[in-house]
């Protein structure tokens, strides 16, 4: 009989993942754009020719060449250096607030999803309050009240981003908890914590990974976009969305000051976003059928 | 040894839970120790309720379950831990009752520890001494469920909850997935068990002659009652009658 | 004169882990008319052999043999030729209702589409035809306007059924229909199966319900690891059965004393030389060991494949 077996939740043996991943040239790309990036936050400071944030006014806005291989901003400092540290901020917002609003929601959405009744009621509704914020405006009226800043970005970004974790684990969790090995685990009389944690939570996993690599480029931008504002990352530390605002002035003139740190950022973004659609696809189990016998 | 006494279980259905569905409506059976007790009847008539609400994956609505002369559902504390380990439920479908991510030994280990029965070094021996029980051998310790026959799943099925030394099993269809030789091989394992360890089984089933080979208190369930009830000779004789069947 | 003549069907399918011998040698012959139950566990290679006669196997399965339906070898059409004998000469009522209909679209509408393939009916009397169909399967008229979850288990069975006799196929091939149903609902299936196939059209029933078998088929067919190891007549081999295979088969079913065989059936990616159920048998001998058993003819119309009723 050729019944095409559809495994409803997917669960991954080594190499299986990985051959996919490699097959998938895009995200194969975008894998090696991450992990070179990666190589750069980490080695910032033996990378840069220079320090990113020593000015030298004596030396502003020189054209690339020399001892300055992009040259230098309008305060002298050097662009490459700046560039490059840029990276270490951008890619730690991106891990920090990707992975804190992923476990964070995680575990509202395997509480909620476990439980039910009134507690999930509560916090699904509260899910809801906050879909209804737009994302925009709750982060600038959390950076009003408390203060521009990076610390303050963070938090708003985090307290905004664990939403779709919660309500993607919910779903899995709600299915996942009437299966037998979930039923089975309850009559061995184990603990909710154990049955929670050991037996359902590793198979809503591999959905929430998506997520969050999803989630990762989400994070960047937004600190990008408000350090461009002024509100985020502050003068002087090297940040892409900052330096295309201190960029601003002198465009026209000079526009390899704003070209570099927008490349990078795009160039982030869309590796992240070419890594979580690979494993998106990978992980689809409509595109893992096989025939069995 | 195990007592049901006037058992109701009503779940709501429909729009706002405007209908009220009498999945179990008062039944009340005993089970002797090391015997086997069958419940049948067609599907959707509450068997597997009944089931449930025995393993304590249920509460009911009304009625008690006593095992040697204690409420189930009054237990608390260490006497409920206690009486979770003595009560054990297999499922119809061996595959889904195992954690697709966990080996074998794992599967078989995690009882012993969550219920402190089996420290340290000795965890391994009693996984082999579990498994052997059920006729499987030490190679099956590092498999993955998804590596093995359904009837070989069965088996760790079967050892899981022996492991925690049960006194009654309830064995919910537990081979109308299987083939049919295997489940032969099922019903022959398990009939060693009981032989050895004393254990109950309250078989639930809807395939009358395998329950007629098994078990020897019978009961009839339909639409939530008890209809029949008697060893399981003389009950098969009238249900020919009911049914119109063979 | 034969409907349909299988002469040593071997099918297998090459994977990554080693090629899957699903069906070695298997050769039968069906009469119009006439019907035929396959009895086998899993992995026993009876669904592949439905599937092979339709042609509808995974594209990397490796396919030999012959395969004459009234004198065309289905193996040897192409695939638009093939498309034609599906449904109209040939048709397969698939194992489990719930996942071979289509949840989105009603009952009626499925039995339409079924109907009109290929236009040859009206439009117009289309829906008469519709009607006779679900009548004939015995369900009732508002069947037609539901969806497939709305049916109960053995309402959804009936309902494809219907599709199978939708374009009156001189061959139905059913795959396990009463998988799973209880009882009662066992009975009604096995009858109403006894209503549209009995002197009407020639049936292949794929079970291991051996009862539902004997009351359906003439002639039964027993497979076990890809191989026929017994076929024959109903009669002689209910009474009768030759093979050891079958005999434990048979007396490891709950009415006729639940006595297993030991063992597994063995892994079809690795098989060695000899008799297949030898190291189950009870009564091997040496040679089981050492050569494959033929499948010899020990009266007439009866096959068994086994050293021990060779002589």
């Amino acid at each position: 009989m050729s019944e095409t077996v559809i495994t409803p939740h997917v669960s991954f043996h080594r190499g299986e993942l990985w051959s996919a991943i490699t097959r998938d040239r895009a995200a194969f790309a975008g894998g090696i754009l991450v992990i070179l990036l990666v190589f750069v936050a980490l080695f910032a400071p033996w990378l840069a020719p220079h320090d990113p944030v020593r000015q030298d006014l004596a030396r502003a806005l020189l054209p690339p060449g020399g001892e300055y291989p992009l040259g230098t901003d309008e305060m002298g400092r050097c662009l490459l250096s700046r560039v490059l540290f840029g990276a270490r901020i951008s890619l730690a917002v991106g891990f920090f607030v990707g992975g804190l609003a992923a476990i964070l929601g995680m575990f509202i959405g395997l509480v909620a999803g476990y439980y039910g009744g009134l507690l999930d009621e509560v916090l699904m509704r509260l899910t809801d309050i906050f879909m209804g914020l737009p994302n925009i405006v709750f982060v600038l009226a959390v950076v009003g009240v408390l203060g521009p800043g990076l610390k303050h970005t963070v938090l708003a970004l985090v307290v905004m981003g664990w939403v779709p974790f919660a309500r993607l684990v919910r779903g899995s969790v709600l299915s996942l908890k009437e299966r037998e090995f979930v039923q089975a685990a309850r009559a061995l009389g184990f603990s909710h914590w154990r049955i929670m944690v050991r037996h359902i939570l590793p198979h809503a996993l591999g959905p929430v990974v998506v997520l969050a690599t999803l989630h990762i480029p989400h994070a960047i931008l937004a600190v990008a976009g408000l350090s461009f504002l002024g509100l985020g990352v502050q003068p002087p530390t090297p940040e892409w969305g900052a330096m295309l605002n201190a960029a601003r002035s002198s465009m026209r003139t000079y526009p390899l000051q704003m070209v570099a740190p927008g490349l990078m950022v795009f160039l982030t973004v869309l590796a992240f976003n070419l890594v979580g659609n690979g494993l998106r696809d990978a992980l689809d189990p409509r595109r893992r059928s096989r025939f069995t016998f | 040894m195990l007592q049901v006494e006037n058992l109701r279980k009503y779940f709501r259905d429909g729009w706002w839970g405007r209908r009220l569905v009498k999945a179990v409506d008062g039944v009340s059976f005993a089970i002797e120790a090391g015997s086997t007790f069958g419940l049948v009847g067609e599907s959707g008539a509450g068997k597997s309720t009944v089931g449930r609400l025995v393993a304590g994956l249920l509460r009911p609505t009304d009625g008690r379950v006593l095992f040697e002369g204690r409420d189930i559902f009054k237990a608390n504390g260490r006497e409920a831990f206690y009486l979770r380990r003595k009560i054990q439920i297999i499922f119809q479908n061996p595959e889904g009752a195992l954690n697709p991510r966990m080996r074998i030994g794992e599967i078989l280990a995690e009882p012993l520890l969550v219920h402190r029965l089996v420290r340290g070094r000795h965890v391994r021996e009693r996984v082999g001494e579990l498994l052997a029980m059920v006729g499987l051998g030490p190679e099956f310790y590092s498999r993955y469920p998804w590596e093995m026959s359904g009837g070989q799943n069965q088996r760790v099925v079967i050892a899981r909850a022996l492991s925690l030394g049960p006194s009654l099993l309830v064995l919910d269809e537990p081979t109308s997935a299987l083939d049919v030789s295997v489940q032969a091989q099922v019903f022959q394992l398990l009939k060693q068990i009981q032989n050895k360890m004393r254990l109950a089984y309250l078989l639930i089933s809807h395939d009358l002659e395998l329950v007629s080979r098994v078990a020897g208190e019978v009961a009839v369930l339909h639409q939530g009652r008890l209809v029949e009830q008697g060893p399981a000779a003389s009950v098969f004789s009238h249900l020919c009658v009911v049914y119109g069947h063979k | 004169m034969s409907l349909l003549v299988i002469r040593e069907l071997s099918v297998d399918f090459p994977l990554p882990e080693g090629t899957v011998y699903a069906l070695s040698g298997v050769s039968l012959e069906l009469g119009e008319e006439e019907r035929l139950a396959l009895i086998g566990e899993t992995g026993s290679g009876k669904s592949v052999l439905a599937g092979a006669i339709l042609r509808l196997l995974p594209a990397q399965a490796r396919v030999r043999g012959e395969i004459w339906y009234r004198g065309t070898n289905l193996l040897a059409l192409s695939p638009e030729e093939m498309r034609r004998f599906r449904g109209s000469e040939i048709a397969l009522v698939m194992q489990n209702p719930a996942s071979a209909l289509n949840p989105v679209l009603t009952g009626g509408y499925q039995v339409r589409e079924a109907v009109l393939r290929r236009g040859r009916l009206a439009k117009r009397l289309a829906q008469g035809k519709v009607a006779e169909l679900l009548a004939r399967v015995g369900l009732p008229e508002r069947a037609a306007s539901s969806y497939p979850h709305q049916l109960s288990g053995g309402m959804q069975q009936r309902l494809l059924l219907s599709l199978g006799l939708a374009l009156a196929p001189r061959l139905l091939i059913a795959d396990e229909p009463t998988k799973g149903l209880d009882w009662s609902l066992r009975s009604q299936i096995v009858q109403l199966l006894q209503d549209i196939t009995a002197g009407q059209r020639a049936f292949i029933l794929i079970t291991h319900d051996l009862a539902a078998a004997r009351y359906l088929a003439e002639r039964v067919a027993v497979l076990y690891a890809g191989q026929v190891v017994e076929y024959g007549l109903a009669e002689d081999l209910f009474s009768l059965p030759r093979h050891p295979y079958t005999r434990g088969l048979f007396a490891s079913h709950p009415a006729r004393g639940l006595k297993p065989i030991p063992g597994m059936a063995p892994v079809l990616t690795s098989l060695s030389r000899g008799c297949r159920f030898q190291p189950r048998c009870g009564q091997a001998r040496p040679v089981c060991a050492r050569e494959d058993p033929p499948f010899v003819e020990i009266s007439e119309g009866y096959f068994v494949r086994c050293h021990r009723c060779f002589r």
